[in-house]
């Protein structure tokens, strides 16, 4: 098999077809290049989270209001 | 709220309704502020973006065909004003630290902040690192936890070139913090 760096996403968010993945899996078993990519992919996917806490929790009612008022009279 | 509410609404206003479209804002100020800020990082950026996008919807709202759902129509129209305000911003001057700089990197990791990371932080500053589509794709699915078909529907292309950015971003991501991964979980 070829490299599976263009599966390798879907890999990780677990969206291939189970024969697919079970095809990447061992892939990667056998392909150094492939599972140093896959472990840096993994990485990347930790570190990026949601915000903790909405932006918008940090208005105000009182802003909200005004905010609609706002859009209305443009 | 039902979707057959929303259309309820969309129609009254395509009628002329401003009291329906004073109802949609309501019901969607939050979620757009939230993406704005997502992508400029700024709340009074991400006030003006919001209200500059609902008054594209008032205006363009009878060429809204009902393809895709309203959420998707409104995110692209909140995404595509965001894109551009970052492009305004980037004419003017860049006011975020450049985190792949050495000397604001020192900085960073030099003081007593280094005791307390925040990484929501840092991730913003990288996010604003990354170039436009990758950013636009990991904000959308990674922040914003919208499935790739969505994304590829509020950007406009396919599920492909959606998951291609987002391996390309994750992985510049990493980069970006890996001064921050450490003890990080």
């Amino acid at each position: 098999m070829k490299h599976v760096q263009n599966l390798m996403y879907e890999y990780l968010q677990g969206e291939l077809d189970p024969a697919r993945a079970k095809q990447v899996q061992e892939h990667i078993a056998s392909c150094n290049a492939c599972f140093a990519e896959l472990q840096v992919l993994k990485e990347g996917a930790r570190l990026v989270r949601p915000l903790s806490g909405k932006p918008s929790e940090q208005r105000s009612e009182a802003y909200w209001h005004n905010f609609a008022v706002s859009v209305h009279r443009s | 709220m039902p979707a057959a509410r929303e259309r309820e609404i969309i129609l009254r206003i395509k009628e002329g309704s401003h009291e329906a479209f004073r109802e949609l804002v309501e019901m969607h100020m939050r979620q757009a502020y939230d993406l704005a800020y997502g992508f400029v990082n700024d709340h009074d950026d991400a006030e003006d973006v919001a209200q500059e996008a609902f008054v594209k919807v008032f205006h363009s709202i009878k060429s809204f065909r009902e393809e895709a759902g309203f959420s998707t129509w409104l995110y692209r129209i909140v995404t595509n004003a965001s894109l551009d305000r970052l492009k305004q911003r980037k004419r003017k001057t860049s006011r975020y630290v450049r985190i792949d700089n050495p000397e604001s990197m020192q900085a960073m990791t030099s003081t007593a902040a280094t005791d307390s990371i925040d990484l929501t932080m840092h991730m913003e500053r990288a996010l604003h690192e990354l170039p436009t589509l990758q950013r636009a794709v990991v904000i959308l699915r990674h922040i914003d936890g919208l499935s790739t078909r969505t994304v590829s529907e509020i950007l406009q292309c396919s599920e492909g070139t959606v998951k291609t950015h987002l391996h390309r971003g994750l992985k510049k991501m990493r980069s970006l913090l890996q001064f921050v991964k450490e003890g990080t979980s």
